[in-house]
């Protein structure tokens, strides 16, 4: 028999005392470990979800004259030139910053003036395997674009296919936007000549609400061919992952990268997401907080009420030789053994309910924090140290105080 | 040569504002592997010079010396190696641990000395007490007697040259106390040297010699 049989004899003793900081412990980890996995769950989920929220850089030609514009309102009478136009290069230049690995997807578009029918129109030169990535917004009416026959119900989805095979829409399908159809009576189906070039209308897009609604998309390549401006290219949006990566450190890789271009940070929805996740994140660290002072506090008592309660015990122990730190040995025991146990049930029931909740809450998080088979080792031993840690420092003090007790007031000798 | 030696030893205790003075300039002498009995009226100091000579009571004033030791200029964690290498206690309440069993409770002063066999050991005491057969069960499975044997056994385990009793039989028959008596005369014979307080003449009566106390003066020293 040692100092450890005679804690676990007492835990087996006092079961119900034990019981109560168990779940006092258990409770706080297993809080902890469901808002972290949360709140990590919801940070994944964002990344995540990048490509739905758009672009979030735009790279243009640095001009040689501020242009005179506001919300595509232009406001200028003379043209500002830029200083060098962009080109293929570019796109391979971005791919060489040191957090390239950030660059999701990379969309240069070519922008000109095209004759419909003896009416100017905008077109937009895409590599519409991209182009479709980011604008995972864009509906279609119609049939599909022309091509291979292939069985799919969506245009994406085609993208998508070819994507993988290889390959990319026709070099003579376009899409146009509904405005556009809508004025020039363009139908899924029907051939348009463009800059005497036949063209086959692939799908006609659903309202969007923006520039897209007024524009003819198009092959990039056919695009320069036509505008006859080969390799060139108007202005490149790219989506990125910023989370592990700030999107001003981007901005200042890619400046430095292209230094005749003018690099742009998108922020709008991308920050309101994050914001939302801070507040989430305040929140989770907020109640974990209030969460292990609880139980750090109900440690406290439970352990000072059970030092009173074996007073005469801990009396005994002294008056056979036991020293303070063969007294405080048994109670740390007795409280890590409980913490330990606290903290690992509190962890496997907090990744038990977060496995629970991140589909519901943050449904495109696939991490591996969320991966049922996956016990995060990390978080683990994270989760049951400070259990651990919790427990015996809570307990610390009752623990000299019955180290420190008198034994013959203890045995009430006198 | 005196085993255990009080020279003018004194306790106060601080009590409503004053002081309340248990032991007065007591001395007492004894020798090696003698029994003898402490008695005297409830409130006569018996259990404060108990707990003085168990090493766990400071005096106002005076000197314990044990074995040639004075056991009070020693500090208070050596003071706990003392009673774990000298001391056996007999509780008067008999104190055993309820949770642990009787030979667990016997083992309690071996737990925390580097003793290899400390089972081997405490069945060892038992048996000597005659309760080895008993020695799984725990003490809300015992009698009163049993458990006095237990309480003893835990206070010899650690061959302790001196026993200190607090009124070991208080709680038991006369055929337990009997028997109880006879277990320390057979110590005594082993070469313990027992200190009992006692109120029952007849226990008193087993003993090599019986000091009394009254209003904290200790008489009978011979």
């Amino acid at each position: 028999m040692g100092l450890i049989l005679i804690a676990i004899n007492n835990i087996k003793r006092r079961k119900s005392k034990a019981i109560i900081l168990a779940v006092g412990l258990f409770m706080a980890v297993l809080t902890t470990v469901t808002l972290f996995t949360i709140m990590v769950a919801m940070r994944e989920n964002i990344d995540a979800q990048l490509d739905e929220f758009g672009t979030n850089l735009l790279i243009t030609p640095k001009y040689k004259e501020t242009p005179l514009s506001y919300a595509g309102i232009n406001v200028s009478s003379v043209d500002s030139q830029p200083v060098k136009d962009l080109n293929a290069n570019d796109i391979s230049l971005m791919r060489t910053i040191p957090n390239s690995r950030n660059l999701n997807i990379i969309s240069p578009k070519l922008v000109g003036p095209v004759k419909i029918e003896r009416q100017t129109a905008l077109i937009v030169g895409v590599q519409f395997v991209n182009e479709l990535r980011i604008k995972t917004w864009w509906q279609y009416t119609g049939k599909q674009p022309k091509g291979k026959k292939e069985a799919v119900a969506n245009p994406r989805d085609l993208v998508k296919k070819r994507a993988v095979a290889g390959t990319n829409y026709r070099s003579n399908e376009v899409i146009a936007g509904h405005l556009l159809a809508k004025k020039f009576n363009l139908k899924p189906g029907v051939k348009i000549r463009l800059n005497n070039s036949v063209f086959d209308v692939a799908s006609i897009l659903k309202p969007t609400g923006s520039s897209d609604d007024n524009v003819l998309f198009m092959n990039l390549r056919q695009a320069q061919k036509i505008l006859n401006k080969p390799g060139q290219i108007s202005f490149i949006e790219a989506n990125a992952y910023c989370l592990d990566c700030p999107l001003p450190k981007l901005v200042k890789q890619l400046s430095k990268k292209l230094p005749h271009a003018k690099v742009f940070g998108l922020r709008t929805s991308l920050a309101q997401k994050e914001q939302t996740l801070a507040m989430f994140t305040a929140f989770s660290i907020v109640s974990s907080i209030v969460m292990l002072i609880v139980a750090a506090v109900l440690v406290f008592v439970t352990m000072a009420a059970s030092v009173k309660e074996r007073t005469r015990e801990i009396g005994i122990f002294r008056a056979v030789g036991f020293r303070k730190k063969h007294i405080i040995t048994i109670i740390m025991t007795e409280i890590a053994l409980i913490s330990i146990g606290g903290g690992l049930t509190g962890y496997y029931t907090g990744f038990l309910t977060s496995r629970a909740l991140v589909p519901v809450l943050a449904p495109q998080a696939k991490g591996f924090y969320f991966n049922p088979n996956n016990i995060n080792l990390v978080v683990l031993s994270i989760a049951v140290l400070a259990a651990f840690l919790i427990g015996t420092l809570a307990a610390l003090l009752p623990a000299v105080k019955a180290a420190n007790e008198d034994p013959v007031r203890a045995l009430r000798f006198t | 040569m005196s085993f255990v030696k009080l020279d003018n030893l004194s306790k106060t205790y601080p009590f409503s504002g004053g002081y309340i003075q248990a032991l007065k300039k007591a001395c007492l002498a004894v020798k090696k592997s003698e029994f003898i009995a402490i008695m005297g009226p409830s409130g006569s100091g018996k259990s404060t010079l108990l707990s003085i000579l168990g090493a766990m009571n400071p005096p106002t004033a005076g000197t314990l010396e044990i074995d040639g030791i004075n056991v009070y200029s020693l500090g208070q964690e050596r003071l706990a190696d003392f009673r774990k290498e000298y001391l056996g206690f007999v509780f008067q309440q008999l104190q055993l641990i309820p949770y642990l069993t009787a030979v667990e409770n016997t083992m309690l002063p071996l737990v925390v000395k580097r003793t290899v066999d400390k089972k081997g050991l405490a069945l060892e005491a038992l048996a000597k007490v005659g309760l080895k057969d008993k020695a799984g069960r725990l003490p809300n499975q015992l009698s009163g007697g049993e458990q006095a044997k237990v309480a003893i056994a835990r206070a010899i385990v650690n061959s302790a040259d001196l026993i200190l009793a607090d009124e070991p039989t208080g709680n038991l028959d006369s055929e337990n106390s009997k028997n109880i008596m006879n277990v320390f005369q057979k110590l005594k014979k082993e070469g313990h040297t027992i200190v009992m307080v006692t109120h029952n003449p007849e226990d008193a009566s087993y003993t090599d010699r019986i000091v009394n106390i009254k209003d904290g003066l200790v008489s009978g020293n011979a």
